[in-house]
Formats: structure tokens, sequence, C-alpha cells
């Protein structure tokens, strides 16, 4: 781990929150990249549901979100410890965040209360079985419902990123543009019109590729405090480098 | 009671002032998830005073209402401005939190700052529910909202509720042993926090961690903790 990158102590759970976003915010214009470019196939699905069913769209891009995270989370972990991975790289280690109970984040797991705490105990800690299930446990002791509490928030700021994303639409599009779709007519007796639902399962997914990298950043940033909180993570660096410095021949304090 | 690492520009939560009177603070500012709550618990708060001064005011009739509109314009625009700067800097929500408004020089913040970050609530709000005001802060190292940014105000966690899960406390008393090289003081600092927190981890996780230092120790796992802790003894005897 390099400790240049970030400042690692024990964190009350909402400042750990704070410390994830700013991870993301760092790595901001790598993360969006990422999420916009695995959201495709998301919205090809997406595509062909809406084909069969309309509503099932936004049910599809809802649905597969669990699978955004992980090449984000990938990249995050990346670039905590010093390095910057580019795209080809990240699908060369596809192995490494593509399995790992991938099938049961998009099934049994899939309304996990606290999807982003957990999800790096799945992808970085490589356990499996009873010795996982142990391990998360174990680190999620005294972390309190600030995962939880942090799932809820962000499917608030996503209803806030979507609303604004709606506004904005509304505004920049000429009225002439307007008249033309006939939006008042969207919502009727029968239900919601089709022209409604792809406008709301597209604006979902851009929102997804907006809030997903602060959301899997906050909760990796829960994660590494927890690590430090209950295992005194960010004190081994500083220990292995006083241990290095003694066992080296010139020992001059630095 | 820090481990001191990363240099000035690593990512921390913590954000150094110096306030004009001198003084080094470590201000935390507070981020969106908190904020965001607060703001809800102040909407039902302010909601509920409505809610019941409907109810009384509609007794009087045309008057009633014309006052319940009077009443909605003074909490709607007074409640943040004057729970700020009287109840020091922070509205019920933002206290059910731990959150204070302070000035970006960690001073407390006045009647004009206060102002300006709760009018510009107009600004943050759009296009739609504080989308460009959660924007804003997501694109800041400090979470300042258009209306912080504009007023020079931070929105930070009060310095007790950051300090309550951090090192744990006292070391106890026992054995005293000088480490047997000299320690930088960073150096020092790593094994105070190490003898102050050890007593929280799991033996096994506390001796793993003082066995990275067995050269230093010549010993392991709980014998290792065992001298470390007496280490940092010395260097709190030494530093008092």
């Amino acid at each position: 781990m390099d400790a240049e990158l970030v400042k690692l102590r024990p964190r009350p759970g909402a400042e750990a929150i704070d410390l994830g976003l700013q991870l993301a915010r760092a790595s901001w214009p790598r993360l969006v990249v990422v999420a916009l470019l695995a959201q495709l196939p998301t919205l090809l699905l997406a595509a062909l549901a809406f084909a069969w069913q309309p509503p099932l769209a936004l049910l599809v891009v809802w649905w597969l979100k669990p699978s955004l995270d992980r090449p984000l989370l990938h990249l995050l972990g990346r670039e905590l410890i010093g390095e910057r991975i580019g795209l080809a790289r990240l699908l060369r280690e596809r192995q490494q965040w593509w399995t790992g109970l991938h099938l049961a984040s998009l099934t049994v797991y899939r309304l996990h209360p606290s999807r982003s705490f957990v999800l790096p105990v799945w992808l970085l800690e490589g356990l499996s079985g009873d010795s996982r299930r142990r391990r998360t446990r174990a680190l999620g002791h005294g972390s309190g419902s600030s995962g939880a509490g942090l799932g809820f928030m962000s499917s608030l700021f996503e209803l806030v990123i979507m609303a604004g994303l709606f506004a904005l639409f509304g505004w920049l599009l000429p009225a002439s543009v307007w008249e033309g779709l006939n939006a008042p007519g969207w919502i009727g007796p029968g239900g919601l019109a089709d022209e409604l639902w792809a406008a709301l399962a597209l604006a979902y997914a851009v929102t997804i590729i907006l809030v997903e990298p602060f959301y899997v950043g906050a909760g990796f940033g829960l994660y590494l405090n927890q690590r430090c909180r209950l295992e005194c993570w960010d004190l081994e660096p500083a220990l292995r480098r006083l241990a290095d410095r003694a066992t080296s021949p010139s020992e001059a304090v630095p | 009671m820090v481990a001191q690492s990363g240099g000035p520009t690593a990512i921390d939560t913590r954000y150094p002032v110096e306030t004009p009177d001198g003084i080094e603070l470590a201000l935390h500012p507070a981020g969106p998830v908190p904020r965001a709550l607060a703001w809800l618990i102040d909407l039902l708060i302010r909601g509920g005073i409505m809610i019941a001064l409907g109810m009384v005011l509609s007794l009087l009739g045309a008057a009633g209402m014309a006052l319940l509109v009077l009443a909605w314009f003074v909490i709607n625009w007074w409640y943040p401005v004057l729970f700020e700067v009287l109840s020091g800097g922070a509205t019920p929500g933002k206290k059910a939190f731990g959150l204070r408004v302070l000035h970006e020089d960690g001073t407390p913040v006045g009647w004009g700052p206060s102002v300006v970050r709760n009018l510009l609530r107009q600004v943050d709000f759009l296009p739609a529910a504080y989308a460009a005001g959660l924007v804003s802060m997501l694109c800041n190292r400090r979470f300042q909202r258009l209306g912080d940014l504009a007023a020079g105000t931070l929105v930070v966690y009060n310095a007790t509720s950051t300090n309550a899960s951090g090192d744990g406390g006292d070391l106890a008393p026992g054995r005293v042993e000088a480490p047997p090289l000299p320690l930088s003081p960073d150096e020092q600092q790593v094994i105070l926090s190490f003898a102050e927190r050890s007593g929280k981890l799991n033996p096994e996780r506390a001796g793993e961690l003082a066995s990275l230092l067995s050269p230093l120790t010549a010993s392991h796992g709980a014998d290792s903790a065992e001298r470390l802790l007496a280490w940092a003894r010395w260097i709190k005897g030494t530093a008092t």
C-alpha cells in the first residue's frame, strides 16, 4: 500500500464516506470513462428489453448496477496503490473483477443494504465460502449503519441527479421539439407512454454513470476505514519503514 | 495521536487552517451524506411547525392565512440563518449529525455569510432538487456547495464527534524500556499510536503488527507487542 496517496487513520463513519468521495473525485475522469463504457452493454440489454416490454428497460438498468461497480472498484484499488491503469490493462485483469460472486451479487445479494462496502471484501481479499462470510461480518463490526445509510443516501442522490437531468433537458430543449413530443400525453389513464419509459431508462443510465463512481468510492472509503479501525492497517507502512531502517546498514535517523 | 504519513498532496478529509488569531486548526469538512440527512431533518421540523401553525391560524380565517404566508416566509428564510448565527453554527438537523457552519478560516459564521449561503440555496437547488449543490460539493475538496463558495463558509464536523472513534485511551502502567535505537518524532508517534490502539485489537492482529518490528524487538507476536508497549511508556515518559 502506498501511504503517500491517502492519509489513512481511524475516522468516524461519515468521515470515512467523505474520504471515499475524495478518492473517487481524485480519479473521477478515469472512473467516469470506465462507467460509461461498462454501461454500454447494459444499455444494449435495456434496448432489447424495451423492444419486448418498455418498463423492463428501467428494471434492467437498475438490476445490472452491481456489474458496473466491479471495474470501478478495481480501478480505485489500483489507484490506491499508486498504479494508474489504462483500459487495456483493466480488460487484461478482468478475471480479478469479473468473477468473485458476480452472479450472487446480481441475485441473492442484489438488495444487500451495503453493497459497495462488502464488494472490496469480495474482490480484493480473495476469500471464499465460510471464511469470506466470517470476514465480511467481522469487518462490518462497529461500522454501525454507515454502509446501509450510504446505500439509502446514494439512492436519494440518484433521484436528485435524475430530477436535475430532466429539468435541465426541459430547459435546453427548444419549444418546437417539446410540442412535437407531446409530453403531456405521456402520462395517461393507460399508464406511462413508451417514450417516457425510454426517457426514464436513459436518464437513469446516465445518472448511474455519474453517481456510481462516488458510491463505489464511498463504500471503498468505509472498507479502508474499517481496516484501520479494527486492524490498525494505517500503522503497517510506518512500522515496515521503521523495520527497514533498523535493518539497513546505515541507521541514520531520517 | 495519529501516525504521520503521506505527503502534503495526499487525499485527506482534514483541512488545516490558521485562524485570524494565529491558531492552527484542523477542520473536517462534511460531505453530502450527513448534510443531506441534516437537511431532511430540518425539512421535517419546518414542515411540522408549518402544519401546527396552519392548524392554529386556520381558525382565524383570512387574516390567519395572511399570517401563515408571513410565517412561511420567516421560517423558510430565517430558520437556517437564525440557528446558524445564534446557535453555534448549527440548525437542529445539523446538530443531530454533529455538523456546524464556520467561515473558511475556522471562525464562527456571521450574519452576512449566513444570509448569503442560505439565500443562494435557490441557486444550489437548480435545476431541481439541489442537483447543482450536490455536484458542486463533489467537485470541491472541502465539499462546499455554491452558497458556501460565495459566502466563504464551510460545514464541518464538530471536533468532539471526530475524536469519538479515534485512538484508544491511555497506556496501562507496566515495564518501561528505551527503544534500542533513536527514533524520529514520526516513528515515536507510530509506536505511541500502536500502544494506544492495540488494546482494542484482537491479540493475534496486535502480535502480527508488532512482529513487523521483529528486527528491533528481537521477539515475535505477543512478546513483540509487549516490548512496543514498554517503548511507548518510555517515549511518553520522556515527552512529558
